[in-house]
C-alpha cells in the first residue's frame, strides 16, 4: 500500500494503521504524536486517530500542536 | 426490509430545538414553525469495545427524545477488538450487544471487525440485536448470516421515514474486508462503489435517505460525489474526528473518530417533506456530565468480567525472561497461523515473567499494543538483513524468533559480520527459497530492512493468536532455558 505522510511517499504493508504510517515516517513524528505533541490530519484537515484505517493513496500530515507547523 | 416503530408514548407538545451549534451539546427545546420536523440522528463508529461513555450517551439520547425531536441512533462499525472486558465476555461482544439493545440503536453497519469473533457469534449477535444489521455489498448466498440485511426502512415515533443501507470496505488484493478470510468463509463481497450505484434510486418516497457505511473517510465522499441524492453518509473505519461534518456535493458527510470519545450528531429539518437545513457536529463525551445510572450500574458489572481469570494454559514453571516469553509469543503465531518463521522484538514482550497458570489477563498484560501479526514472503537474505538491523537497532539481540535459530557474527567492536540461520531440521535455510515470516506489524514500520514483498496485515492481533494457540494447547513445555538466537565473536 503506497501512501503519503507529509508529501513524502511510503510503502506499507496491506492493513497498516495511521500509527504504522507514521512510525515509517519518522520516529521523531512518532515520539512526538505519542506524547501528544504532535497530531496526525488527513487531506482535508480532520484530526485522526492512531489505530485508524488507511487505503491505498492516503495522503496524511503530522501536525505540531503548536504553531501548526509539521514534524 | 425491517420496519422499526418505536412504541413510545407520543409528547403532547412538538417540541424541537434550533440545529445544535458546533459545541456539540444537545440542542435547547424550542416549537417548531408548523410544518416542520427536527431530527436529530446521533451515531458512533470504532467503538472497539470501549464501553465506558456509553452511560453519558444514553442520557444524552435520553435528553434529546425527552426534547420532542425524531431521534435516531446510528452506528457505523467495528465494534469489537479493543477492550479485553469486551472481547474476552462470554458470550464475545455481549456487552456492547445488551448496551445497544437497551440504548435502543435504530440500525448497525457491518464493520470489517464485526467478524472477529468468527461468523457464528455474528450470527447470534445479529440475532438477538433488537436493531437491523446491514450491508448491502455482502452477498450470504449460503445463509450463515440470515439476519444481516442490506438495507431498512426506519420509522421515528412521529412517522418520519429514514431508507438507509450499508455498505463495508473491501481490499483490493481479495476482495474481502480487512480481517482473515476463514472468518468470513461462506460470504461473498461486492465492490461497495458498484453496489451503490444499484442503490440510487432505493430512497423511493422517503423524506431522508442515508448511507450508514464502513468504507474510510475518503471512500465517504467518493461515494458522495457519485450519490448526490443521498442526504448523509455516516461513516466509520478510518477513525476520523469529522467536526464539523463535511458537505460533498451536496451531500453530509458525518464520522466520529473512534474509540467512543464522541458521539456524532446530525440535524436535520424537514420542511414540507424535504430536508431543508442539515449540518452535523461531535459531542466530546470526556467533557460530558451527565451519566444515565442504569446503563452506567451495567458498564460497572461487565467491568468485573470474570473471564479475563480464566486460566488458558499452564507451565510445569514460570516461563521467564525475554527470550522465553518471546519464543511461546512466536511459537503461537507461527503454529497458529501457519506460517514458517515468526519474529517479535523485545520491545513490545511486556512482562518478565508468566507465572505457571497463564490467565487471559496476563496474555494482555504480555502483550497490550494490540498490535496485528503482519506476514511477508521473504527470501533467506532479506531475513538475515532483518536481523542484522535488528540487532544493529537495539545493539545486541532484539529479535526474539520461532521456527529457526540465528547466530549473529560480530568484531571486536560489534559490528555484524554475518548472521547464520538454521531451520527447524537442524540445516541452514535455503538460500533459493522464500519463507512466510510473521511478525508483530511493529517491526514492518519501525525497521528499516529490505523486503519485495510489502506484507498484508492477517487482521488478528497479536495476543488475540496467542490466546487461541494456548486454548488449543493447555499444557505448555520447552519454555525453560530456551537460546534460539546467539552472538558469536
Amino acid at each position: 500500500m503506497i501512501i503519503k505522510v507529509n508529501g513524502r511517499t511510503i510503502e506499507l504493508f496491506a492493513g497498516a494503521s495511521v500509527g504504522d504510517a507514521i512510525r515509517r515516517h519518522s520516529r521523531e513524528a512518532w515520539r512526538n504524536v505519542r506524547g501528544k505533541r504532535a497530531f496526525v490530519f488527513d487531506a482535508w484537515g480532520n484530526e485522526i486517530a492512531l489505530d485508524g484505517a488507511l487505503s491505498e493513496g492516503d495522503e496524511i500530515f503530522v501536525r505540531s500542536s503548536g504553531a501548526g507547523e509539521r514534524s | 426490509m425491517k420496519r422499526m416503530i418505536r412504541l413510545v408514548p407520543a409528547a403532547g407538545l412538538v417540541l424541537a430545538g434550533i440545529l445544535a451549534s458546533g459545541s456539540g451539546s444537545p440542542a435547547a427545546a424550542e416549537i417548531p414553525p408548523s410544518g416542520e420536523t427536527r431530527i436529530v440522528i446521533f451515531h458512533s463508529n470504532d467503538v472497539h469495545g470501549k464501553i465506558e461513555n456509553f452511560a453519558k450517551v444514553a442520557a444524552i439520547l435520553k435528553k434529546e427524545r425527552a426534547s420532542g425531536a425524531e431521534v435516531f441512533y446510528l452506528c457505523a462499525g467495528d465494534n469489537f477488538t479493543g477492550n479485553p472486558v469486551v472481547d474476552r465476555f462470554e458470550p464475545k461482544g455481549e456487552p456492547v450487544l445488551e448496551i445497544y439493545n437497551r440504548l435502543g440503536l435504530d440500525a448497525l453497519c457491518l464493520g470489517n471487525h464485526e467478524f472477529d469473533y468468527g461468523l457464528d457469534v455474528l450470527e447470534s449477535f445479529t440475532a438477538r440485536a433488537r436493531f437491523p444489521v446491514v450491508c448491502a455489498n455482502a452477498r450470504d448466498d449460503s445463509g450463515v448470516l440470515p439476519h444481516l440485511r442490506s438495507s431498512v426502512v426506519l420509522t421515528g415515533r412521529k412517522g418520519t421515514k429514514i431508507v438507509l443501507f450499508g455498505l463495508i470496505q473491501i481490499e483490493a488484493g481479495n476482495g474481502l474486508p480487512s480481517t482473515l478470510p476463514e472468518r468470513v468463509a461462506g460470504l461473498r463481497f461486492e465492490e461497495p462503489f458498484l453496489k451503490a450505484s444499484e442503490l440510487k434510486d432505493l430512497r423511493g418516497d422517503a423524506p431522508l435517505f442515508i448511507g450508514l457505511t464502513h468504507l474510510g473517510l475518503g471512500q465517504d465522499r467518493k461515494l458522495a460525489g457519485q450519490m448526490p441524492g443521498l442526504d448523509a453518509i455516516i461513516g466509520g473505519h478510518s477513525h476520523t474526528r469529522v467536526d464539523p461534518a463535511a458537505t460533498v456535493n451536496g451531500v453530509l458527510v458525518a464520522q466520529a473518530g473512534s474509540d467512543n470519545r464522541f458521539l456524532g450528531r446530525v440535524d436535520l429539518v424537514l420542511r414540507d417533506g424535504r430536508v431543508a437545513e442539515k449540518k452535523g457536529c461531535l459531542i466530546d463525551l470526556d467533557r460530558e456530565k451527565k451519566e444515565d445510572r442504569e446503563i452506567k450500574r451495567l458498564i460497572e458489572e461487565f467491568n468485573e468480567n470474570p473471564a479475563l481469570a480464566r486460566v488458558l494454559a499452564s507451565a510445569p514453571f514460570d516461563i521467564t525472561g525475554k527470550e522465553a516469553l518471546g519464543s511461546l509469543m512466536t511459537d503461537a503465531w507461527r503454529r497458529e497461523l501457519g506460517l514458517d518463521i515468526a519474529f517479535q522484538n523485545n520491545g513490545g514482550i511486556r512482562l518478565r515473567r508468566l507465572s505457571r497458570k497463564i490467565t487471559v489477563k496476563d496474555v494482555y498484560a504480555l502483550d497490550p499494543f494490540e498490535n496485528q501479526v503482519v506476514v511477508m514472503i521473504m527470501t533467506t537474505d532479506e531475513i538475515r538483513n532483518l536481523i542484522r538491523i535488528s540487532f544493529e537497532k537495539g545493539e545486541g539481540i532484539d529479535l526474539q524468533v520461532s521456527g529457526l535459530v540465528y547466530t549473529v557474527r560480530i568484531d571486536a567492536e560489534r559490528r555484524v559480520q554475518d548472521v547464520q540461520l538454521i531451520g527447524q531440521d537442524g540445516r541452514p535455510l535455503q538460500e533459493d527459497r522464500t519463507y512466510k515470516v510473521g511478525f508483530s506489524s511493529y517491526i514492518p514500520s519501525a525497521y528499516d530492512f529490505a523486503h519485495r514483498d510489502p506484507g498484508k496485515s492477517l487482521g488478528i492481533t497479536t495476543a488475540d493468536a496467542l490466546i487461541n494457540y494456548l486454548e488449543k494447547r493447555p499444557r505448555l513445555s520447552g519454555y525453560q532455558n530456551v537460546q534460539r538466537a546467539r552472538i558469536r565473536h
